[in-house]
């Protein structure tokens, strides 16, 4: 069974008698251990899926079910906290803390134990994904765009989550940098074996992905080498 | 003092609000991570109550010992002025009495009423409406927290 499972989702936006929509009777599943990418153009409803995987909104009609059970009676607070993390574009960190900081804020706020040496788990971390120690107790601010982005990746993997979620991960950055996120995002799935699904425009990450979707008039269908195959996913 | 506690009230509630909106983006990213909202609203309350209980200590010390010191001053310019009008007699007249006017109240209880003093029910219930005040004023602040939208800030 698949981890992440959406049913029938359906969202738009109403513009005055009729609706708008953005996704239209989407049904996929996203497995534990794969490297999913959504492509879509600019205004594709991509990162409208992306806010509804990760309970940031609600569909006007579906489910979005985790580990076979909907999100909305898990809670989409504790959904956010314990399940699924979030990788955005524009990293969205704590300005004015260090790297290490950013990472002990998101480690704190799960309902895991804390660590007794979460400040070495946190450098630990950073170090994972190609963060030395002193970039580790800089402040975010005074860190690159591809540095802040690890930061953020780090900060998902703190979280010790199965799911995670990326919008645009490398939106702001140059495509040496585009080819490093790419390689941290594929350890991720392969060496701990989580389940990434990223929704970008650029068909360079999707060279690398194991299943790739197209957000298509407010449907998601799948390709398969490039070509199209089946609607929905299924 | 209502009129006081009503127009501190007002003029928190609106501080209050301003700085958080400043903090948006921050409490967006706690949201997103999934933070309670319970959790943030309780944060932003325990800020604003311990700021305003450091902030009340020290202008209830440094205020009683201003009040003092010019509370004094006030008695010591008050008998000075006082001493120039003296009668025949050498009885000091005070100011109501030179004037033509005859009073009960005599110049050691105009200067009791002047003296400042402290005591705990007084700073007691200065603490009381200072912090009733503070919290109440977080309300406002407390009803944006609940209303914002991680999405929005963030995506």
């Amino acid at each position: 069974m698949s981890l992440v499972v959406v049913k029938d989702i359906n969202y738009f936006y109403q513009d005055g008698d009729s609706r708008r929509f953005i996704l239209k009777d989407v049904t996929c599943g996203f497995d534990r251990g794969k490297f999913n990418v959504i492509l879509g153009e600019s205004g594709s409803g991509k990162t409208t899926f992306l806010s509804l995987l990760c309970a940031l909104d609600k569909p006007h009609s579906g489910q979005v079910l985790y580990d076979g059970q909907d999100i909305g009676s898990i809670g989409f607070e504790e959904y956010r906290r314990n399940k699924v993390s979030i990788i955005f574009q524009a990293y969205n960190l704590i300005p004015y803390m260090t790297a290490a900081e950013n990472i002990k804020v998101a480690m704190s706020i799960t309902d895991n134990q804390l660590p007794p040496d979460i400040n070495e788990v946190a450098h630990n971390l950073l170090d994972y994904i190609g963060l030395d120690n002193a970039k580790a107790d800089r402040a975010i601010n005074k860190l690159s765009g591809g540095e802040q982005q690890r930061v953020a990746i780090a900060r998902a993997l703190a979280t010790n989550v199965d799911v995670i979620l990326a919008d645009e991960p490398t939106g702001n950055l140059d495509e040496d940098m585009e080819n490093e996120i790419v390689i941290i995002l594929q350890k991720l799935v392969h060496e701990h074996n989580k389940c990434v699904i990223v929704v970008t425009h650029s068909s360079q990450i999707a060279k690398h992905a194991d299943i790739v979707y197209k957000l298509r008039k407010g449907k998601l269908i799948t390709m398969d080498n490039g070509q199209l195959t089946m609607d929905n996913g299924q | 003092m209502f009129v006081v506690v009503g127009a501190s009230l007002i003029i928190l509630s609106l501080l209050i609000t301003l700085f958080l909106r400043d903090r948006k983006h921050e409490i967006g990213v706690y949201l997103s991570l999934g933070e309670r909202k319970t959790k943030v609203v309780v944060q932003i309350a325990l800020e604003v109550v311990v700021v305003a209980l450091i902030a009340i200590t020290l202008s209830l010390f440094s205020g009683n010992i201003l009040a003092g010191s010019i509370s004094e001053k006030m008695l010591v310019d008050q008998v000075a002025a006082e001493q120039g009008k003296k009668s025949n007699n050498g009885y000091v007249y005070t100011e109501l009495e030179y004037m033509g006017y005859r009073t009960e109240i005599d110049s050691n209880e105009v200067a009791r009423s002047y003296a400042v003093s402290l005591d705990l029910i007084t700073m007691l219930l200065f603490y009381a409406v200072g912090i009733g005040t503070v919290s109440l004023s977080t309300l406002m602040p407390i009803a944006y927290i609940s209303r914002l939208n991680p999405k929005k800030i963030l995506m």
